[in-house]
């Protein structure tokens, strides 16, 4: 089945939610120009089947220029309880783009998701050796290989997965991807 | 997409939240009894409601309680809210979060009792028999502790008040150089905790008028409401807790790889694009 058979028969079984874009969690906060600065796996709500991002106690409006353009915003003082999900641009504290520092903590939590706590860093610091691997060296893919030698009961985890995780985890914004680009890539898309 | 070349530039202040005034209230609030036959799906509510509300099963159907003292939030608009158990409790703070049930208010004989109450059922299809909400609670006085300042004495505070909207621009720090590091650092966490509170809510008006329909996926304030000492947030209530709660939850701590890019792809964007042409 094309996907776009699939969802059409989505459309067929469910008409009364169907015809309606279902906008969500970070492109919601976009669309109004906010930045949450402290997305975590503990500020993420499950009602049913359905998360909701909630604690927006530290989010900020993103500056835009007069054409429309996202500004960078001045350096904050460095907050969010969990030194991980921080971005590392925060941490240098340097000027930052908003919605990038929100995509670094979103790849963290899919990292955390889908490795549990093993394969992360425990801060974005040069001198964390995890961090360096992954994030500088981008050599996340030889991280997770080493860590599913040693857990046996680990499912593999697919190379698309692993791939987008790597894009997001850059620790240099300009190379991460964007809410658009994530959107974009085949494991998001996909499947 | 930022250009490299663009200078940093402050964060815009927030528009000052909207607050509708209420008031806390004693009353009768009638809920269906579990022990009659026709309760059935109501039980598990009931359940939830036993557990903060000091109620026991009796042989009527519905049954009249006595809430406990100023439990019942009265709000614009005709909302009230049962106040119930605390569900979390934040550590650096006072704020806590309840679980409340909407009511309505009971007709008898074609009049409104203003002091007697019903909770609601929730809309056929939904997960729990009875609408459930979750009211966060917080001091006025941490939300907005400038306007205490100006009932004290009132030229101080309106100077107070400009130096917090300077603050809001910029960085937040810089009082620590300051020569009374202890008083004033103390008071810049103050004046932090409140930011971050009186953002919060802003924030979520700011959602809420852009996404009317609460289809995006960011946890939405219904309503929000002040009295002479609290000011509650109330939001849907989110029974299966955090995905931290659910990773946990796995033995190995991890989600199946569809799993999890179901929930990523809640908490990025779009469940599905329906509209097709």
């Amino acid at each position: 089945m094309t996907r776009m058979e699939k969802r059409y028969t989505f459309v067929m079984t469910h008409p009364l939610t169907a015809p309606r874009w279902f906008l969500q969690g970070l492109k919601t906060l976009q669309k109004v120009k906010l930045c949450h600065r402290n997305l975590s796996l503990e500020n993420v709500l499950i009602r049913g089947d359905v998360c909701y991002i909630s604690s927006l106690g530290l989010s900020l409006r993103v500056p835009v220029s007069e054409d429309g353009t996202v500004l960078k915003l001045m350096p904050q003082a460095v907050c969010g309880k969990k030194p991980e999900y921080i971005a590392p641009e925060v941490f240098q504290n340097e000027p930052f783009d908003g919605y990038a520092v929100d995509l670094w903590a979103a790849g963290v939590m899919l990292c955390q998701m889908l490795f549990g706590g093993d394969v992360m860093f425990s801060a974005p610091i040069p001198e964390d050796p995890k961090f360096q691997e992954i994030c500088i060296h981008g050599h996340l893919k030889a991280v997770v290989d080493k860590f599913q030698a040693l857990v046996t009961d680990q499912k593999a985890v697919s190379d698309a997965a692993i791939d987008l995780l790597q894009r997001m985890l850059r620790a240099d914004p300009a190379e991460r991807l964007t809410l658009s680009e994530v959107q974009e890539h085949p494991w998001f898309k996909d499947g | 997409m930022v250009r490299a070349h663009d200078p940093p530039a402050p964060s815009p202040p927030f528009d000052p939240p909207k607050l509708c005034d209420g008031r806390r209230t004693a009353g009768h609030v009638q809920v269906p009894d579990p022990t009659t036959e026709d309760a059935g799906p109501l039980e598990m509510s009931w359940k939830a409601v036993s557990a903060g509300a000091l109620v026991e099963p009796s042989p009527t159907k519905l049954r009249r309680t006595s809430s406990i003292a100023g439990n019942i939030l009265v709000a614009a608009e005709k909302k009230s809210y049962w106040l119930q158990r605390k569900i979390t409790e934040e550590s650096h703070s006072h704020n806590y979060v309840r679980i409340g049930f909407p009511l309505q208010n009971v007709t008898m004989d074609g009049e409104e009792m203003s002091n007697a109450w019903t909770v609601c059922k929730a809309e056929e299809g939904s997960m729990y028999p009875f609408e459930m909400v979750a009211i966060k609670v917080q001091s006025h006085r941490q939300v907005f502790p400038e306007d205490e300042d100006d009932e004290e004495e009132e030229e101080e505070g309106e100077e107070k008040e400009g130096g917090a909207n300077k603050q809001e621009g910029g960085d937040d720090d810089n009082d620590n150089s300051n020569s009374q590091l202890s008083y004033i650092s103390d008071a810049s966490v103050r004046m932090t905790i409140a930011r971050n509170a009186k953002n919060e809510i802003s924030a979520l008006q700011l959602i809420k008028a852009a996404d009317p329909d609460g289809n995006g996926n960011v946890l939405r304030a219904e309503l929000v409401v002040q009295d002479m000492v609290d000011v509650y947030v109330i939001m849907p209530y989110c029974k299966e807790g955090t995905l931290m709660d659910m990773l946990s939850a796995d033995s190995n701590g991890r989600l199946e790889e569809t799993e999890a890019r179901k929930y990523f792809r809640h908490v990025l964007n779009v469940r599905f694009s329906a509209c097709i042409g």
